[in-house]
């Protein structure tokens, strides 16, 4: 079976010659050259992934994702100004799961894009585990594998995949401190790079949804230099 | 920072444009004020000797007429310039026996004591002044007149009362105030500005308050605002310009770095080498865009800076591991801080500015030696102290090392790698959060480059 990817980028030569790249890495690529045009086939296609630049005539990529995101989970690899935190930050945000900044080697998006689909793929194997792993419940929140659902007191949290598998990580193993490299490796399907920064943000967003516990305490812990941790509240 | 200390202090009163303005203006009244004075004494003198001819002409007359016609036609005589003359006087004989009993004082009796020469020193005898005449018979008398108390001159100005003189001074002192604080506050305002200004804040303009003024200081004031508007219109085009050029190169980078990799698909694999040099300078220029361009926002600083709370011992714990573990442990890093480093500010700004100090560190000095990152807490201020053991730098260029593109010359090689902004962002990162950064010599050897962060950068 043969993996559908949409790119959407405005610069015409760049579209093209990463297209080509990807043919060769046997994706098969559908081209979009506005955020318009890419909203339209991204939501009437069935594509396995989406790779989004930011920075596009008519509407940016973070709309487009926002946009894209009220119903739909398709993983999206973004590409950002390489200077630009913020684009990233907001990005996160916006539902991104993984950014890769511009200009990069395209090697390294094909091996973004290969890590985000495995990822995908380990979760749909995760569904079909047995029973025990399906839901997780801890105090008041409520972990469900198979809707891939959060919820607090009842009320479900909108997270994003990347942060869903992040919590259910911190949750499966409550109490114990999971390192960034774990993190990286079962959140975002890839090794932890020099520099990276992305379970930090990722984590951060995190946490702002799920919030702190009743008494204050926040929920998800840094242990410093070594990784985060999820409180056992008793 | 240094340069305030090029010249040794003198006391500010000497030095403050205010104080000299001041002392000038207020010895300048008060010598206009004696001289006035001192000037009103000699008319006053020069109209008291005239009525005092006037007056003694009128004793000569009224003694000639006592000679030839009698007691009665003096104390009418002495009625008559009472009335005409506005002297009122009364006559005593040379052994100062009053001789007519017109215009007689209760107190007549003190005019017969003898009079002593001075003139002067007679003339304040309750109002009454006693005249010597000799008539045209050459007998002696006395005519003593009374003078009216309403002088033709201020009386202030004869004694010259302490308390007037000290309110004179203190009205004066508060004018001059006035005066000299309408030139030195415009003056002072403007190098608040030129400061600022130089401080890199090129919106910086001269309140209106200075602008609206028409004289010559308000001249200044427009003069400066116009100078500073064309100089920030200058500074924006070029970074603008600059900004433009770097991101139109990223584009065929971009595009450059693609079809590189599918050149590499067909090509055999002998002919990989040369595309992986190709790739590198690739990559490096890559940076180096990154670099402008992360240099070009910092010295902007129109973004929205977003203040957090941060742990700074957190931070350059991660960042020393990271930037170790790039370096391929080649070299030692010895991290001392504290456990617990709460601070409020821009901890991406910080990392950065740190970690482009400690790779300088670690890329210009030899492998195998140490790095040592000191973080010291003081009051309101947070220091950080990074220190190699490299071979320094020369000290004329300490100066000019956190200037964009600028490299010690004995470095300047591309092995080393860099391109001489990973210092210039430093010190922006730095300075946008109100901190400073210094470089020195270490008289042990090597480079170091000090920190000062606030606590909480606003």
């Amino acid at each position: 079976m043969t993996t559908r990817i949409l790119l959407i980028e405005d610069d015409q030569e760049l579209n093209e010659l990463l297209s080509e790249f990807l043919a060769l890495e046997n994706f098969e690529v559908d081209q979009a050259f506005d955020g318009e045009q890419g909203l339209n086939m991204a939501l009437n296609g069935q594509y396995d992934a989406l790779v989004l630049d930011i920075m596009m005539p008519k509407m940016n990529g973070l709309d487009l994702l926002k946009q894209f995101r009220v119903n739909n989970k398709t993983p999206v690899l973004m590409l950002t100004a390489r200077s630009d935190e913020v684009d990233r930050i907001v990005g996160f945000e916006m539902g991104a799961d993984d950014y890769l900044p511009k200009p990069c080697n395209p090697r390294e998006i094909v091996a973004r894009i290969r890590a985000i689909l495995r990822r995908v793929e380990m979760d749909k194997a995760g569904m079909q585990a047995s029973g025990s792993r399906q839901v997780i419940i801890r105090e008041d929140v409520e972990l469900n594998h198979n809707t891939r659902i959060v919820s607090k007191q009842g009320e479900d949290l909108d997270l994003t995949s990347t942060e869903f598998n992040l919590l259910a990580s911190l949750l499966e193993k409550a109490g114990q401190v999971l390192s960034k490299e774990e993190l990286t490796e079962t959140a975002l399907g890839r090794h932890l790079a020099l520099y990276d920064r992305s379970v930090d943000m990722h984590m951060s967003n995190l946490r702002r949804k799920i919030g702190p516990f009743s008494s204050n305490e926040p929920r998800i812990k840094t242990i410093r230099g070594v990784g985060y941790q999820y409180v056992i509240n008793d | 920072m240094s340069l305030m200390t090029k010249w040794p202090l003198r006391p500010l009163i000497f030095r403050s444009l205010y104080w000299k303005i001041f002392f000038f203006f207020w010895l300048t009244l008060i010598a206009v004020i004696f001289s006035v004075a001192t000037l009103s004494e000699i008319i006053v003198e020069k109209r008291e000797q005239e009525e005092y001819q006037r007056v003694v002409k009128l004793g000569i007359k009224a003694a000639d007429i006592f000679e030839t016609k009698g007691t009665e036609e003096l104390t009418v005589w002495l009625r008559y310039i009472d009335q005409e003359f506005n002297v009122k006087g009364f006559m005593l004989d040379s052994k100062r026996r009053p001789i007519s009993l017109a215009n007689l004082p209760k107190n007549w009796l003190e005019f017969t004591l003898p009079l002593t020469q001075n003139r002067l020193s007679e003339r304040h005898l309750r109002g009454f002044q006693p005249y010597r005449i000799s008539s045209s018979s050459n007998r002696i008398y006395t005519f003593v007149a009374h003078r009216d108390n309403s002088g033709p001159y201020p009386a202030w100005l004869k004694h010259l009362p302490i308390l007037q003189v000290i309110t004179a001074l203190v009205i004066v002192a508060l004018l001059t105030a006035f005066v000299t604080w309408r030139i030195t506050d415009p003056l002072r305002k403007l190098k608040q500005a030129t400061d600022s200004f130089a401080r890199g804040n090129f919106d910086t303009r001269l309140p209106m308050l200075i602008g609206f003024r028409r004289d010559e200081i308000g001249e200044v004031g427009l003069a400066f605002n116009r100078m500073a508007e064309r100089i920030s219109l200058l500074v924006s085009n070029q970074q603008r310009l600059f900004r433009d050029i770097s991101h139109e190169l990223r584009t065929p980078l971009a595009r450059q770095q693609i079809a590189l990799e599918l050149l590499a698909r067909k090509l055999p694999d002998t002919e990989h080498q040369s595309l992986h040099r190709i790739e590198r300078e690739i990559e490096r220029m890559n940076d180096l865009i990154d670099q402008v361009l992360t240099l070009l926002r910092l010295e902007q600083n129109g973004q929205t800076p977003s203040i957090e709370a941060y742990d700074l011992s957190d931070l350059l714990c991660k960042l020393t591991q990271d930037a170790q573990f790039e370096d391929q442990s080649k070299h030692q890093v010895h991290l001392q801080q504290p456990d617990k480093n709460m601070l409020t500010g821009q901890p991406e700004l910080v990392s950065r500015a740190v970690e482009n100090i400690l790779r300088n560190a670690m890329r210009y000095t030899a492998d195998g030696s140490q790095i040592f990152l000191h973080v010291d807490l003081h009051k309101d201020t947070v220091v950080i102290r990074i220190e190699d053991e490299g071979e320094g730098v020369p000290e004329d260029s300490l100066k000019r090392l956190f200037e964009p593109f600028y490299r010690v010359e004995a470095s300047r090689n591309q092995q080393s790698g860099g391109y001489g902004v990973g210092m210039a962002i430093a010190e922006q990162a730095i300075r946008a959060q109100g901190g400073t950064i210094e470089a020195s010599n270490r008289p042990e050897g090597g480079l170091r480059v000090v920190i000062t962060l606030p606590k909480a950068s606003g």
